[in-house]
């Protein structure tokens, strides 16, 4: 595993954590039974990662959990630049080969 | 109305409340579908404030309107927002325009003004403000700079008695230190809790602080349907 993803997957669990440790069991459960995944999806389709989230809990959620992991992830790279989705975010990860 | 009936009706509760002493303070979990009690909150406030002010922070309201376009129905979502002023602060995405809605895009600086204005050229009407995405503000700009602005903002229900505010905030992704520091600025709190047990979901709102007494620490179950939100009074135990 890279360092990046790594540190993504990391992100999204405590970001899931501290907004609600209950729905953490859950969100693993569907997952794991929807599309056969687990947190490395936020990483390898970003896109349908937040699609999977949205339906569980709701748009705006969705969207604060994306900022908490998307400034986490910042700090934890140390990366200048700011991102306003977790798909910009995973495609300098990416490109970074971090 | 009759008291029976209010009992089934929290949200009534909480307006009626709202209109007696405010700020009110909506907290939520997340993933309790805030958004569609925001969308039954806002829908009974039509009848009863002459206007409504949605103030949106980091497009908040256009996640919200997409969010009851897609659960509720486009035309739902639309009567609903018809007739609202919104005023948008720090949005990203290109205002879209919509029949009925007025969308101002403001810089922060302007925002108190802003609100001002349509305070005064609408002289003796009652007012709802509701403000979203302060929670995404506290993120993106720091507690310490949202400590700053949020008693600017629920100064003006103290300014002007017309003014009545609801503020829709994320109780877990704020410090405890803020949150009661929201809490102090908030007459009316409604607390949101979402539980997941054994792969099943369930949704509450307890009313922790409340102008109408009788209803303190009263808490209903609910659930959010495509048409409604059916609310199920849970216990009448005080504790």
């Amino acid at each position: 595993m890279t360092k990046g993803k790594d540190v993504l997957i990391n992100a999204v669990e405590n970001a899931i954590k501290k907004a609600n440790p209950t729905m953490l069991n859950l969100i693993k459960y569907y997952l794991r039974t929807n599309v056969k995944s687990d947190f490395s999806l936020a990483y390898e389709h970003p896109k349908k990662f937040k699609e999977i989230l949205t339906n569980l809990l709701g748009e705006y959620s969705t969207r604060l959990l994306e900022m908490i992991i998307i400034k986490d992830v910042i700090v934890s790279l140390g990366l200048s630049n700011d991102f306003s989705s977790l798909e910009e975010l995973v495609e300098t990860i990416k490109e970074s080969g971090e | 109305m009759g008291e029976n009936i209010l009992e089934n009706d929290p949200m009534e509760i909480l307006l009626r409340s709202t209109k007696i002493i405010s700020p009110t303070l909506i907290q939520y979990d997340i993933g309790s579908l805030f958004e569609g009690i925001l969308f039954n909150c806002l829908k009974k406030a039509k009848s009863q404030f002459d206007k409504i002010i949605l103030v949106s922070f980091y497009d908040s309201y256009h996640i919200l309107y997409h969010y009851w376009g897609s659960i509720f129905s486009i035309d739902e979502a639309n009567k609903l927002m018809k007739g609202v002023e919104i005023i948008t602060v720090y949005g990203k995405y290109p205002i879209e325009p919509k029949a009925g809605v007025r969308i101002l895009d403001v810089e922060m600086t302007r925002l108190a003004p802003t609100i001002i204005d349509i305070i005064n050229k609408n002289k003796g009407k009652s007012f709802l403000m509701v403000i979203t995405g302060l929670d995404l503000y506290a993120i993106d700009r720091g507690e310490e700079t949202f400590r700053k602005t949020y008693p600017l903002l629920m100064i003006l229900s103290k300014q002007f008695k017309e003014v009545n505010i609801i503020v829709a905030l994320n109780k877990n992704l704020i410090s405890p230190k803020t949150l009661e520091f929201v809490g102090n600025y908030s007459f009316n709190i409604a607390d949101l809790k979402v539980n997941a047990s054994n792969e099943k979901i369930s949704y509450y709102m307890l009313f922790k602080r409340i102008a109408m007494l009788e209803y303190n620490l009263k808490s209903w179950e609910y659930i959010v349907t495509e048409r409604s939100i059916d609310f199920k009074e849970r216990y009448n135990n005080k504790k």
